[in-house]
């Protein structure tokens, strides 16, 4: 087949696909809604871009997310030693390679601003050359700046493809004093200040001038503080911001290059248990978990946060929304509640301003490692892992500030005794859960955490994985699964038939021998993670804890007979009818008979309970026939030949 | 020249869903990606210079959420891949099956080049890429696309 067969065939599926009339019953909406449910904004101004010193004009946010902060937030400097990120190209003109983010679309381009140290082409693919100049595409850089050079922390990755929000107009000024704002930035010495660009934006009755730099720095602040002072509108867009959860520091102490991944209790008295891990995810009987989603105050590091629960219906009627709140007024929360909305892409969204999303996740226990000291006062356990519902800790109990290894920390004060939670550099939650016995030696403990890696030999001692307990019979088996993902703890690759939402993603269901990155295409890489999101086939033999991969990884299978029993399918049921199969569903040990998901359904005239499970066992075959007759099992794991 | 939010919609629906469709492959999905993005757009309308490029952007960026964090989605797609029926009202088909296996880029690049009539240029600005990058991955997207379809 050449292109042009291969395109046409494309372009008459994709002709199909969008004229495909929707399901009755799925709301179609094609008429506007009412402009008065949306505001109206009348037309007075498109933007006006300025262009400094005759580099190419500003171009909305690039790259990470929105980067607009306030200049003069009174958030302590990030210090020489602080690891930033960002995303801009890197250009190498013959005079060393330097970074740029605005480049001139000459051939070759032209652009490069910052000097950067610790780069080398091996680091990148990709690049392009042409007279002399090489250069790469937009790139999300990790490093350290000392006002002079962007020292790499780790190698360039592709920036991930995620919302990129413009900066939102600074409400509140008259339209007449956007141009004097812009006349008042255009005196800034750019090149000092490491201003890469401005844009003023007119709406009616509101307006803001925002100036794009590279870097934080005192300069910057007290430069953008005299614009303010002289009555003028300013916003501030960072290109590198500190990477998130990293402690702010003054300090000029050389560069902590690794974050922490996981810490040690260094105290008289108490005695170390071996670490536990506990991989990603356990199933979950129908309708399946409850999303949580918090969010917090800008204003205040861990303050004001409102966290939603929302929980499935097994009928399939909306979710149950619950909200809880610290921090702020009920009168706040109930403004804040007003404004949250389903999302197409994140479950929920708060559409305010002043709130930030910080997790999204679901009520059960992700991937977790945990490590128990005990003394003769009592336990202290330490777990790290994905997002878990702490947050929802911070909302349902007191809580203190404090510090743990330089991160901002938060104490809960629970019944059972104190938890200290906190977030890792990597996105990784830690929760201390400190017995009551030692409810005084909070501060002492706390002082004697140290920041630890996690050693690459990390062997867990403890594995729990959803597999059946059957010894099962050496043989090759084929299955397709949702992606790979290497958690950067060690472990290595793993097959996941789930992803759970974050960035990086988190999933992992079984570990992966016999794999190497370069035999895909197309994955990822985001603070340490490392992830394929892909539906692959694999083949090979599986010894009861690890899947070896005997052949290259191949495009998903088709399986002709990998449905174990469609039961009778009674035709025309009522969900009532089903009732009984899904508590004897929910009753089973989804664990150890090593299911991936289970859920009631309704197809085609037909309703029952389905399971999709990882091998074909005699214990999952008794289990299915306590289900009733309305049963499809579908088996993960084919043996081959 | 600025225009109101009513004909900013009545102009640009129906290309938002099309965009939509061209990355996600489903009409139900696709409306209502191209129903936040037009909202989203719409309520910046005064606030930005093309409008038409930010919609672009914000079509792509919202569908690019859609395949990465809607956990549902994944799910569905976990099935998928195991070989249950994904969506069971919505019809499927091999070159839409092959599609939806492309890393999203690539997708991103040859359906809204070839089906959708975007150009270089707006596909590298809504993808926050090179032009040279797009071409890259038209290349690669259409080698990938035969490969899932020969298969």
């Amino acid at each position: 087949m050449n292109d042009d067969e291969l395109i046409a065939r494309m372009r008459a599926a994709l002709d199909e696909a969008a004229t495909t009339e929707v399901e009755a019953g799925d709301a179609t909406v094609v008429a506007p809604p009412a402009s008065s449910s949306r505001g109206r904004w009348l037309a007075v101004a498109a933007a006006v871009v300025l262009v400094a010193g005759g580099v190419a004009a500003l171009s909305w946010n690039r790259g990470d997310g929105p980067s607009t902060v306030p200049a003069t937030s009174g958030e302590p400097l990030p210090g020489p030693g602080v690891e930033l990120f960002g995303t801009a190209v890197i250009i190498d003109d013959g005079s060393g390679p330097k970074l740029a983010v605005e480049v001139l679309a000459s051939l070759p381009p032209q652009g490069g601003v910052i000097p950067l140290a610790g780069f080398d082409w091996s680091m990148v693919e990709g690049e392009e050359s042409f007279g002399g100049t090489t250069w790469t595409d937009f790139l999300t850089l990790n490093g350290t700046w000392d006002g002079e050079v962007f020292t790499l922390t780790r190698p360039p990755v592709e920036p991930p493809i995620i919302d990129r929000a413009a900066p939102e107009p600074t409400p509140g000024c008259a339209e007449a004093t956007a141009d004097a704002a812009a006349d008042a930035v255009a005196t800034l010495d750019w090149q000092a200040l490491r201003i890469s660009g401005w844009t003023t934006d007119t709406v009616d009755g509101n307006c803001g001038t925002t100036v794009t730099a590279w870097f934080d720095s005192a300069e910057l602040r007290t430069a953008i503080e005299g614009i303010r002072g002289q009555g003028h509108e300013v916003t501030v867009s960072l290109t590198f911001r500190p990477v998130q959860g990293q402690p702010v520091s003054t300090t000029t102490t050389a560069p902590d290059i690794e974050p922490a991944s996981w810490y040690e209790l260094d105290l008289p008295g108490f005695t170390a248990e071996a670490a536990t891990y506990t991989p990603c995810c356990p199933p979950t009987p129908a309708p399946g978990p409850a999303t949580v989603m918090a969010w917090r105050s800008l204003d205040a590091p861990y303050g004001g946060i409102l966290t939603l629960t929302a929980t499935p219906q097994i009928d399939g009627s909306e979710p149950v929304l619950t909200y809880a709140w610290t921090d702020m007024s009920d009168e706040r929360a109930a403004e804040l509640q007003a404004k949250v909305v389903p999302g197409s892409g994140l479950p929920y969204v708060l559409d305010d301003p002043s709130m930030e999303l910080v997790g999204n996740g679901f009520a059960v226990f992700g991937e977790l490692t945990s490590q128990r000291y005990t003394s003769e006062a009592g336990t202290v356990e330490l777990r790290v892992g994905d997002y878990a519902g702490q947050l929802e800790r911070l909302t349902h109990n007191e809580h203190a500030s404090a510090t743990v290894a330089g991160s901002p920390a938060d104490v809960v004060d629970t019944p059972a005794g104190p938890v200290v939670v906190w977030r890792l550099t990597n996105g990784d939650w830690a929760e201390l859960i400190i017995s009551d016995g030692l409810r005084d030696r909070v501060e002492e403990i706390l002082a004697a955490l140290r920041s630890a890696h996690r050693p690459s030999e990390f062997t867990p001692t403890t594995v729990t994985l959803a597999v059946p307990t059957t010894v099962l019979p050496s043989t090759t088996y084929r299955a397709n699964v949702g992606g790979i993902i290497d958690n950067g703890d060690g472990r290595g690759p793993m097959l996941t038939f789930f992803w759970e939402e974050s960035l990086p993603p988190q999933g992992g269901s079984l570990p992966l021998a016999g794999f190497d990155w370069d035999m895909v295409e197309g994955e990822q890489t985001v603070n340490g993670v490392t992830w394929l999101e892909q539906s692959v086939g694999v083949t090979g033999t599986f010894d009861g804890t690890t899947f070896t991969l005997t052949e290259p990884i191949a495009t998903p299978f088709t399986f002709t007979d990998d449905v174990l029993t469609y039961g009778t399918l009674t035709e025309g049921c009522a969900e009532a009818d089903i009732a009984p199969a899904l508590a004897a569903l929910n009753a089973l040990d989804h664990q150890a008979l090593g299911l991936i998901e289970s859920s009631d359904y309704v197809w085609d005239g037909h309703c029952g309970v389905q399971v999709h499970a990882m091998f074909d066992t005699p214990e999952l075959r008794d289990a299915i026939a306590t289900l009733g007759d309305d049963v499809m099992v579908r088996i993960a794991f084919q043996p081959v030949g | 020249m600025a225009i109101d939010f009513d004909t900013f919609y009545r102009i640009h629906r129906a290309d938002a869903v099309r965009w939509a469709v061209a990355l996600v492959g489903r009409r139900d999905v696709a409306e209502d990606l191209a129903q936040d993005a037009l909202d989203a757009v719409g309520r910046k309308l005064d606030g930005i210079d093309d409008p038409a490029a930010y919609l672009r952007r914000t079509v792509v960026n919202r569908c690019a959420s859609w395949h990465r964090s809607n956990g549902r989605a994944r799910r569905r797609e976990a099935r998928a891949a195991a070989g249950v029926p994904a969506v069971y009202t919505q019809p499927t088909g091999e070159m839409l099956d092959a599609l939806a296996r492309l890393p999203y880029q690539q997708r991103a690049a040859i359906t809204l080049r070839y089906w959708a009539d975007w150009t270089d240029d707006q596909i590298a600005d809504a993808l926050g890429c090179a032009p040279a990058t797009v071409r890259v991955l038209l290349h690669r997207g259409i080698g990938a696309l035969r490969e899932e379809i020969e298969r």
